[in-house]
């Protein structure tokens, strides 16, 4: 946790710091509050048995224990003000971050899947809580056990040293070994907790096919068996915590008892005892909080782990260092030469392909899917590093050009585009953020999406939210290629431009296509499942993918 | 059905919230017991503790009482822990109580279970939501309780040594709640004002971190960080606002747990010095006086414990109100089968208006004619009502205008052609087993030569063989083991088989690649002649193939000025 932070530049040093002491300030003066509450009664009976009622000092006790009571009332709402601002500051500082570091990694086009992104969300949440929920709890109790423990030695060696290893076991031991069994029963859990989510999701997908079979009722019924089943092995997970805090509270109470029983025998100060005896009750009962720091401490340390790795990435691997690399003026020609792509380390590679391509002519790449032609194009482009073979962009190895400048030049429209929320608008000038309004409509129009756009009552302020996009999906794919128009690219890669349009839409997207091949020294690299024959749009090379 | 927010509506949640939370109250109140139970232990443990100071003041022997002391703290970690056992168990009833509920009104309300919203958000609501509830029961409710009762018993053990401690004590917990309500509610108005634009926030890098592929490739990683950096900051300073305000009732509390334990310990302590300025009528022992500093944070102790369990009623409360109104209008739920039609029908739609089970909207002033051996094809964006004009056939959808025609005959509310019906939806039901007993699903009875036409006409007979399977081969949880389009040809197969009149198909090629959706595509035109087919759908290639498509426009273009 602590590496993240410094990884980030240390943000908010000062304030974590003072929300650290005030922490522990408030832990201490809680414990001090009893304890030198339970001294100053019994001091004061004695003294007033004794008849020395108006000789005691009773000025500065007094005062200390209202000091005492406002210190943890202001310590506590500082500690929370300042600890929750110190977070803030670090998640302002973490986020972009980790989005900038991820993103610079990041191989291809296609958005993170959905389980990888909520794992992210859920590290980033737990690595920026892990000081409100770790350290800022853990130094109140440790702070005021400290002082419980030292009052304790002062009014008796032997119960102080009893109270200093049950101390441990309370606060550190046990704490510790029930969270140990609890993650690992909740571990079991959540992979069966996926399986029966599975299973009711199933349900709800499917529940007119079910309803039209009459079969909805009972498959409910063993939804509901099996939510219950998943339910009752949920107890696996509290039971280690059970009793834990009361036990721990017996163990503060003993020990008062154990220091006044030791005390009555050894005949010293009785006022101490009493003191360090309730200021133990407390602090023991305090710590029963420490199962929560040790519940949340493994999380966030991992969380941050993680983390840290993709700061450590400032750039692609496969990058060429910005200091040596070569300029480039344009792309053309670019040559494969047994070029072979892979979309991961793990990934099944493509069968190495060559070709060149020049101003006008137009590149097929044809293959079924999964065949790997979008991982061709997006190598092509630099998203990947080449499994293998030569790839070079006007005459220069791939190696030696900044991702960056081949991205300036060559543009891609995919099947399925993804977007952002916001407004069309704001999806178009991703690509172009000077873009003007004439722009963007050229742009839209080009890719013929005109008159769908100009159809939708918001026009280019239609709102893209995260579960909804204004268009349908023929729609979306056409406002993706004139997002990638905009971008002005020497190369152009459209992947199944075609598909799904009938035959005079397809003709007029030919024409305005070629149109723009013809328009400036461009080319064309269409990905498609079977060749496209369209007339006045003839592909000048095809390469084929088993 | 009653409009939104008559009296009768706003209670619907709270009923079901005491509906479900009946299920658990046996435990809670068992719960609660012993957590009383452990408040009395408490003023053993206090009164032993006390009077053994004060008889080793007086020179007199301890053990007695440092013995019952003990005694208490024994009886309080057994109640404590016996009260969380119960607790616990509290949770699982409540939580299976509402699950109950629920999948049984899921299983009445069928297709219409999904009322507008996406599958995924109900499986979230049947899972996650009544999960949630497992807290309300275990820890609001018999909380709430303790807060008023532990208090109480304190109280009384307190008055019983010092009244005007006991004063004390009562006087701080009565301006309490006007102070905690006092900073609570101008922190929740706020904080509702702005729950929306952080939401906004939180999604933002949510959505950048899903995009970053997308974002990368257009070269735009630096300013949308840039952006990614003003939004997290202005969170922060938003935050800390509303945080100033939020804390101070925490303080309140603090503030008054600590200065009454302050006071007390002042009060008495002058008193046994004698110097107290006042009189007031009582004579303190030192016994008595370190009973009550003793039994003082056990005061307010529960009270809190119920500040820091407000969240765990909020999730309570929200659950209920997504869940409820759902359940009771699944009640009255009523479905008609209709006997099965002998011939393909027309299905005729006359300026039909459907809502889902709220009082969203689905579509408006659709018309359209279906006609036997036809493709009949309705296009639109997502929650244009594609879906909801299907499952109006199954009686799924509330009709609020219009008429329904089936071969000219009016489709009355409640009246279902399911027994008339095959359907394919985006990803169909598989069970474990194998393909011919996934087959005969929809129609057991179906005789060998039968399924084996229908194998065979849809193509999937063709490619279980490609893939080295048969219609023995066996299937796993899901349909493991099946590609999109075998699945999708083994759905089409078993409507088929099932030898309805009706086909109503739901983006059937949702999840194909553009080859098996052609291939899908001229299965499906063969299948049409003897049939109706209404096909909802998205995919350009699916209505090409339409014989006619009805377009389903935007709905808020529609609404009515």
């Amino acid at each position: 946790m602590i590496r993240l932070w410094r990884a980030l530049g240390s943000p908010a040093r000062t304030r974590f710091l003072i929300a650290l002491a005030l922490s522990a300030l408030a832990g201490a003066s809680g414990i001090v509050l009893l304890g030198l509450s339970g001294w100053f009664l019994t001091a004061a009976a004695l003294t007033g048995m004794a008849g020395a009622g108006h000789v005691f000092n009773h000025l500065y006790p007094s005062a200390g224990v209202r000091l005492a009571a406002f210190a943890r009332v202001i310590a506590r709402y500082g500690e929370q003000l300042v600890g929750h601002d110190a977070t803030l500051s670090l998640s302002a500082r973490l986020r972009p971050a980790i989005f900038s570091g991820s993103a610079h990694a990041r191989r291809g086009f296609a958005s993170l899947p959905a389980s990888q992104l909520s794992a992210l969300i859920d590290d980033v949440d737990d690595a920026e809580r892990g000081f409100l929920r770790v350290m800022s709890p853990a130094a109140a109790i440790l702070a005021g056990l400290l002082v419980a423990l030292g009052l304790a030695l002062a009014a008796d060696w032997f119960s102080g040293l009893l109270a200093l290893a049950l101390a441990a076991l309370f606060s550190l031991a046990l704490p510790w070994r029930a969270v140990r069994r609890s993650h690992a029963a909740a571990e079991d859990h959540a992979r069966q907790g996926e399986a029966v989510r599975e299973q009711v999701s199933r349900l709800v997908e499917n529940a007119v096919e079910l309803d039209i079979a009459g079969a909805l009722t009972a498959e409910a019924e063993r939804a509901r068996k099996a939510l219950g089943a998943h339910l009752t092995a949920g107890e696996a997970i509290q039971k280690p915590f059970r009793g834990l805090g009361a036990l721990g509270s017996l163990a503060g109470l003993a020990l008062a008892a154990l220091l006044i029983w030791r005390v009555a025998g050894s005949g010293s100060d009785l006022s101490l005892a009493v003191g360090a005896g309730l200021a133990l009750i407390a602090a023991f009962d305090a710590a029963a909080a420490m199962i929560k720091v040790f519940d949340a401490a493994p999380r966030a340390g991992l969380a941050a782990g993680r983390l840290r790795n993709r700061l450590l990435i400032a750039n692609a691997p496969w990058d060429a260092p910005e200091e040596t690399a070569r300029p480039l003026d344009t792309v053309f020609p670019i040559r494969a030469d047994g070029l072979v792509a892979q979309a991961s380390g793990t990934a099944p590679t493509t069968p190495p392909v060559s070709f060149t391509l020049a101003p006008g002519e137009v590149l097929q790449l044809i293959g079924p899917s999964g065949s790997g032609k979008t991982t061709l194009a997006e190598t092509v482009m630099r998203l990947h590093p080449p499994a293998g073979g030569a790839l070079s962009h006007a005459g220069i190895p791939a190696g030696e050009l900044r991702i960056a400048a081949v991205l300036e030049r060559i543009a891609l429209s995919p099947q399925f585009p993804a977007f952002l929320p916001g407004t069309l608008a704001d999806q178009l000038r991703l690509a172009a953020p000077g873009a003007s309004e004439a722009d963007l409509w050229a742009a839209v129009d080009l890719a013929l999406a005109g008159p769908v756009v100009r159809a939708h009552p918001d026009g280019l302020s239609a709102l893209f939210t995260e579960s909804e996009a204004p268009f349908s999906g023929g729609e979306l794919r056409r406002i993706g290629l004139a997002r990638a128009l905009l971008v002005e690219p020497e190369v152009l890669v459209l992947d199944e431009p075609f598909a799904g349009l009938d035959a005079a839409t397809q003709r007029a997207l030919a024409a305005n296509l070629s149109d723009w091949l013809q328009a400036a020294p461009r080319a064309l690299i269409l990905l498609a499942h079977k060749p496209v024959g369209l007339e006045g749009f003839e592909a000048s090379r095809t390469v084929r993918l088993a | 059905m009653a409009s939104s927010g008559t009296p009768q509506d706003k209670n619907i949640p709270r009923v079901a919230l005491r509906r479900w939370g009946e299920a658990a109250r046996g435990n809670v109140r068992g719960a609660l017991a012993l957590q009383v139970l452990a408040v009395c232990a408490w003023v053993a443990i206090a009164w032993g503790l006390g009077h053994a100071v004060g008889a080793l003041a007086e020179g007199g022997a301890p053990a007695a009482w440092l013995g019952l002391a003990l005694a208490g703290a024994a009886l309080r970690t057994a109640a404590v822990w016996g009260a969380e056992t119960l607790a616990a168990r509290a949770g699982l009833a409540m939580v299976g109580a509402a699950r109950s509920e629920v999948l049984g009104a899921a299983a009445r309300a069928g297709p219409a279970m999904l009322g507008g919203e996406s599958a995924g958000a109900r499986t979230s609501q049947i899972v996650d939501r009544t999960g949630k509830l497992a807290a309300y029961a275990a820890n609001w409710m018999p909380g709430r309780q303790l807060a008023l009762i532990g208090p109480l018993v304190i109280l009384i053990a307190a008055a019983t040594q010092t009244w005007l401690a006991a004063i004390l004590l009562l006087v701080s917990v009565i301006v309490l709640p006007v102070f905690i309500w006092l900073t609570a509610s101008e922190t929740a108005s706020r904080a509702r004002a702005q729950q929306a634009s952080l939401d906004l926030l939180s999604g933002s890098f949510q959505a950048r971190a899903a995009q970053a592929g997308l974002i990368r490739a257009f070269r735009a990683v630096t300013r949308e960080t840039r952006a990614l950096e003003q939004a997290s900051e202005s969170l922060r300073q938003r935050t800390m606002a509303i945080l100033r305000v939020a804390f101070l009732s925490t303080a309140v509390l603090e503030f008054f747990a600590s200065v009454s334990i302050a006071l007390v310990a002042v009060y008495v302590g002058f008193k046994l010095l004698g110097v107290f300025p006042f009189e007031t009528g009582e004579t303190l022992t030192l016994a008595e006086g370190l009973t009550v500093l003793i039994l003082a944070p056990e005061f307010f102790a529960p009270i809190r414990r119920l500040s820091g369990l407000h969240h765990d009623r909020a999730d309570g409360v929200a659950a209920a109100e997504m869940l409820a109104p759902w359940i009771a209008a699944a009640e009255h739920t009523q479905v008609t089968r209709l006997p099965r039609l002998n011939a393909a029908p027309v299905i005729a739609f006359e300026q039909v208006t459907l809502a889902h089970a709220g009082e969203r909207a689905a579509v408006r002033g659709v018309s359209f004619t279906a006609r036997p051996g036809e493709l009949c094809g309705l296009s639109g964006p997502s929650g244009s009502g594609k879906s909801s004009c299907l499952l109006a056939l199954l009686a799924r959808t509330r009709r609020i205008e219009g008429h329904i025609l089936i071969d000219s005959r009016q489709l009355e509310d409640g009246e279902s052609l399911a027994e008339s019906v095959a359907y394919v939806g985006q990803t169909p039901w598989v069970v474990e087993g194998t393909v011919r007993s996934n087959l005969l699903l929809g129609a057991p009875a179906a005789s060998e030569a039968a399924l084996e036409e229908a194998a065979r006409r849809t193509g999937l007979l063709d490619l279980l063989t490609a893939s080295g399977r048969s219609l023995d081969s066996p299937l796993g949880r899901f349909g493991a083991g099946l590609s999109g389009g075998q699945r999708q040809r083994l759905a089409l197969a078993r409507a088929l088989l099932r030898d309805a009149p009706v086909l109503l198909f739901d983006e059937p090629t949702a999840h194909l690649d553009p080859e098996a959706e052609a291939g899908f595509i001229a299965v499906l035109k063969s299948l049409a002649r003897g049939r109706t087919l209404l096909i909802a759908s998205h995919s350009e290639a699916v209505l090409a193939a339409c014989d006619m498509t009805v377009p389903l426009g935007n709905l808020t273009e529609l609404e009515p000025a």
